[in-house]
């Protein structure tokens, strides 16, 4: 039998960036935080797969909604590019915004997929999650994707995931290219 | 030498303590196929790279066997924006060649205009559209060949972004599936393609 692994660096008590390589995996921890810098140095030309796993307790009224973004290079923007479709317990609804502060990743607690491309002139967060946590969005499924609208700025920290309220839970990121 | 036993001499760590168990754990075994010419047989946990510049054409050179399962990504490195592509769809043509309507997909999307969806028939695999960052899972059984993507996709006016969602089932049950094929863009493209291989 053969298996592929990803080696693991754990990054929960980094105070600096560190430089992952293709087929490294960051790991994250994180408890009751609303802010989570991942610690990830990144270069142009790079691509990775993130997952976030929240541990909060199943429910529908333990958090404030609000959506959960990264924000590169830990720095809020004005001008990135947002493009949603989503299925909560009443409605079919899609979200389109041109100037948002950062990648939109989900909203309140979830579990989430995401793909990050990290090209000087084309950078793109995608992200597939499961929402809980808020009014009837237990479960609702979101799809989102986000671009960068600006070509020219380096992205040289992969930067902070920030919550509406506090949250836990892990972060695994997989660099891939 | 060939590249598989390459990447296997580079990447290959035994485990003394499953050796018994006959496990081996491969770190992220990579085989470049940018200037392959013959397909290559993709083994289970292997990756394939394929970068390309201006092309409107990428054969992946991939060989793939029935009941096979592939994570595909696409990377872009076409300038974001909202110009510079042509409204068309990006294809993947399996063993290299089109089966006229032989494929339906269903798909959904979002543009600055709205939300839209679609099922039709078609003449390969779905794969995006215009400049696309496409992430795909590929299952190749001869009695059931998918493909179902997760797509941003940017390059024509009113859009950057569009999230588009599809699963195109190629109706046939019998052809064999033998070469993962070759992916065709609308407009010149370029960029960075990653396969690996799950099953």
């Amino acid at each position: 039998m053969i298996t592929r692994r990803f080696t693991r660096v754990d990054l929960t008590n980094a105070t600096e960036d560190y430089l992952l390589k293709v087929g490294e995996e960051a790991y994250i921890s994180f408890n009751n935080v609303s802010s989570i810098p991942l610690r990830i140095a990144t270069t142009n030309d790079t691509f990775y797969e993130l997952h976030l796993l929240n541990s909060n307790p199943g429910t529908n009224s333990n958090i404030l909604y609000g959506r959960v973004r990264l924000f590169p290079n830990n720095t809020v923007y004005d001008n990135f590019r947002v493009s949603v479709i989503y299925r909560s317990s009443d409605i079919h609804g899609t979200i389109y915004y041109t100037s948002d502060p950062g990648f939109s990743i989900s909203s309140s607690f979830f579990v989430a997929i995401a793909w990050i491309i990290n090209r000087k002139q084309y950078k793109n967060v995608r992200a597939v999650s499961n929402l809980y946590g808020w009014g009837e969005y237990y479960p609702l499924y979101w799809e989102a994707s986000t671009d960068w609208g600006d070509t020219t700025t380096e992205w040289a920290s992969l930067g902070t995931i920030v919550y509406p309220d506090r949250a836990s839970g892990e972060i695994i990121v997989r660099r891939l290219m | 030498m060939d590249p598989v036993a390459v990447a296997m001499l580079a990447n290959l760590s035994v485990d003394l303590k499953k050796l018994n168990e006959n496990v081996t754990q491969l770190n992220f075994p990579t085989i470049d196929l940018s200037s392959a010419t013959t397909d290559y047989l993709l083994q289970t946990y292997f990756t394939a790279v394929i970068n390309f510049s201006n092309a409107t054409e990428v054969p992946l050179h991939i060989a793939t066997p029935s009941d096979s399962y592939y994570e595909l990504h696409i990377i872009p490195s076409n300038t974001g924006g909202t110009s510079g592509a042509t409204n068309g769809e990006i294809y993947l043509l399996p063993n290299n060649t089109t089966y006229t309507n032989a494929f339906w997909v269903a798909e959904y999307w979002r543009d600055s205009s709205g939300f839209s969806h679609g099922y039709k028939c078609i003449s390969a695999f779905k794969t995006g559209f215009a400049f696309s960052a496409v992430t795909a899972w590929i299952t190749n059984r001869t009695q059931y060949k998918n493909i179902r993507t997760i797509v941003d996709i940017y390059g024509i006016p009113g859009s950057w972004p569009i999230i588009g969602v599809a699963s195109t089932d190629w109706r046939d049950t019998t052809t064999p599936w033998t070469s993962l094929g070759t992916i065709v863009f609308p407009q010149n493209s370029s960029g960075t393609i990653i396969v690996f291989r799950l099953r």
